[in-house]
């Protein structure tokens, strides 16, 4: 059934030129299913950097305009779109020059999987 | 004389020795004094139960500060040992497993935002080629248009402030 959850993020993923990578994780950045394309970096994949997600949101949220949701960053090559679902962080690495509105979009379609995968944070 | 209610006692004065410099608190030398109005004076011994709520509202301002501040450089994250941290990946895995094993359900990406009822999109008659056409040769002019607007410069840009 896993296989069926990284066929249909590799679907979505599909449908966004220059996205190459979808992954959600939990708040300490330890990976519960990603999906990557050949172009992903690799450094972005790797607990170090998801993990510094969690902490960036929960101190922006301290900034006094309510919880912090998602933080965009721009590189010379990548764009990072990161999406605080507590209690998961979702993360998406494409191309410097993708359309960032339609992957932010991407996570009305990630709805129900990142219901379904809450359950499982929720259960440890 | 010549003073409204000059000859009039201030009846007001209930301390007889009060003037302009008595203290309407008591000096704390005087708190085990009554007042006038048979109040005891300020207490500072409190029950050993109400020191307690001090403490604890004290120490609960204390954490609430603590959350507060703003610390980008928490080594919270860095406290998950590597082994720990696929420990735990492999935990999500195998539940992960689990979870989604006793479903049947198969995703689908959601209809766009504002689509009720797809059949109706769906089976709505196509655009007509006379519309496509429209839009395409308006759109083509509204572009060569746009390429053709051109600044006609009559004055200086730069100017001197405050000259005339």
């Amino acid at each position: 059934m896993t296989e069926e959850l990284k066929a249909y993020l590799n679907k979505l993923m599909g449908t966004v030129e220059g996205l190459h990578a979808i992954a959600v994780t939990d708040r300490d950045g330890v990976v519960i299913v990603k999906v990557a394309g050949q172009m992903a970096p690799d450094t972005a994949l790797r607990p170090p950097f998801l993990s510094v997600f969690g902490v960036m949101t929960e101190q922006a949220g301290k900034m006094g305009m309510g919880t912090n949701k998602r933080i965009i960053n721009f590189y010379d090559r990548y764009q990072t779109i990161q999406v605080n679902y507590h209690p998961l962080l979702l993360h998406f690495i494409a191309d410097t020059n993708a359309n960032t509105g339609l992957i932010l979009e991407l996570e009305n379609e990630l709805e129900d999987v990142l219901k379904d995968i809450s359950k499982v944070v929720g259960m440890m | 004389m010549g003073c409204c209610f000059s000859s009039d006692e201030d009846k007001d004065v209930g301390v007889q020795s009060a003037n302009e410099r008595t203290p309407l608190i008591p000096p704390p030398g005087d708190i085990s004094q009554p007042s006038h109005g048979g109040r005891v004076g300020p207490n500072y011994t409190t029950p050993n139960g109400k020191k307690d709520d001090g403490q604890s509202e004290f120490t609960r301002i204390i954490r609430q500060t603590a959350i507060n501040v703003i610390d980008v450089t928490s080594p919270e994250s860095q406290n998950i040992e590597q082994g720990e941290m696929q420990d735990r990946a492999t935990q999500y895995s195998n539940r992960l497993n689990m979870a989604l094993s006793g479903k049947s359900r198969v995703y689908r990406p959601n209809l766009p935002l504002g689509v009720t009822s797809p059949q109706m999109t769906l089976s709505a008659a196509p655009v007509s080629m006379s519309d496509v056409q429209l839009i395409t040769s308006v759109s083509e002019k509204l572009t060569s248009a746009a390429k053709e607007i051109k600044i006609q410069h009559k004055e200086n840009l730069v100017v001197n402030f405050g000259g005339s």
